[in-house]
């Protein structure tokens, strides 16, 4: 319940305006098959949408999960990027290390991780950044990943976060 | 979960990152002021990872401060909430920046922690010509309503170092910083 009652208080949106943004490190500079995570969205009440998607805009006090699915052998991290700028690394916590969160085979990730859990959207319109990244190797400084999506606009988010793979594909999603 | 953790990466264990780093004093969503008086900034926030990674920048993004710094871990006894008789330990941060000279202009600290997550405020430096003691800090910050959320920060930082205060200002400093941590 604390990671429910962390975001009623911080996250809140009246008008949630989701940019999804995925980033598929396919083949590494080493050659090797990378992961594809893919992400969906799901309103509690709603149809869940699962990317690549149409834009999203919720109203105040919608309750969302997100999916994380795993095809294949992955470190994965999902960051949210309220529209103070502020930045939350909302990857399982029962599974998070410092290199990220690793499935080891096809596996699907509810978000929050308690089955009653929700992020609660709040009256302060806003724009909303979910970012969900994935490589083949672990993640050497998911500080700096952090700083670097707290310092980029969306615009400036795919070639700002590129360093941190060999290969990339940003998916904007945004609505009214 | 746990199990897979240290199947493949021996004594690491997973860490928790719901508690995000969250500052005290520093509302989010508004600028807060800052008096170009002080030559020491302190900076106390819940939550978080370490190490702090801890940046304040001027509002072209030109880094004034950019350090790791050594991160204090602080610990306070606050009451529970309408119960005097029992308290609890709360565990906080504390990085202390020294600044050799603000200028008026729009600054942001940037505090991120091992795992990515960020917080951000900004804070408006302007010119203060009178200067304000502990004594006064601390009555305006105890009583939360003669003073805006947008001033907190400015005041905490004429507290200083809270364990050079005298008795009477630790215990007034200790309730300012309990109401703080139950934000």
């Amino acid at each position: 319940m604390l990671y429910t009652a962390r975001f009623t208080n911080s996250l809140k949106h009246a008008h949630l305006w989701v940019w999804l943004i995925f980033f598929s490190f396919s083949v590494n500079a080493d050659g090797a098959v990378g992961c594809t995570p893919t992400l969906i969205v799901h309103p509690r009440g709603g149809t869940e949408s699962a990317s690549p998607a149409d834009g999203l805009s919720y109203p105040s006090g919608t309750a969302i999960n997100f999916y994380v699915e795993i095809s294949s052998s992955c470190y994965w991290v999902i960051f949210w990027k309220d529209s103070n700028g502020n930045v939350f690394n909302i990857s399982p916590n029962h599974l998070l290390h410092e290199y990220g969160v690793y499935a080891n085979t096809s596996s699907r990730f509810r978000l929050p991780s308690g089955a009653n859990q929700n992020f609660t959207l709040d009256n302060i319109i806003g724009t909303e950044i979910i970012i969900l990244m994935g490589r083949d190797k672990p993640f050497a400084d998911l500080s700096m990943v952090g700083r670097t999506i707290a310092k980029s606009s969306t615009s400036q988010l795919h070639s700002n976060l590129s360093v941190f793979g060999s290969q990339l594909l940003i998916q904007e999603i945004g609505h009214d | 979960m746990l199990l897979a953790g240290l199947l493949f990466f021996g004594n690491a264990s997973p860490v928790q990152a719901e508690e995000f780093p969250r500052p005290l004093f520093l509302p989010s969503g508004t600028q807060s002021f800052l008096s170009t008086n002080h030559r020491a900034l302190i900076f106390e926030w819940t939550g978080g990872r370490p190490p702090f990674y801890v940046e304040l920048l001027s509002t072209d993004d030109e880094s004034l401060v950019s350090e790791r710094l050594q991160v204090s871990k602080e610990t306070i006894e606050c009451a529970y909430t309408g119960d005097s008789t029992s308290s609890k330990t709360v565990i906080f941060n504390k990085a202390m920046i020294g600044v050799l000279e603000l200028q008026p202009q729009s600054i942001r600290i940037l505090v991120s922690d091992s795992l990515g997550s960020v917080f951000i405020r900004e804070m408006t430096v302007f010119v203060e010509s009178k200067s304000i003691s502990a004594n006064q800090a601390l009555g305006k910050l105890i009583d939360s309503h003669t003073l805006d959320s947008t001033s907190q920060f400015q005041y905490r930082q004429y507290l200083g170092d809270l364990k050079i205060l005298n008795y009477f200002q630790k215990l007034l400093a200790r309730r300012v910083l309990c109401n703080a941590l139950h934000g």
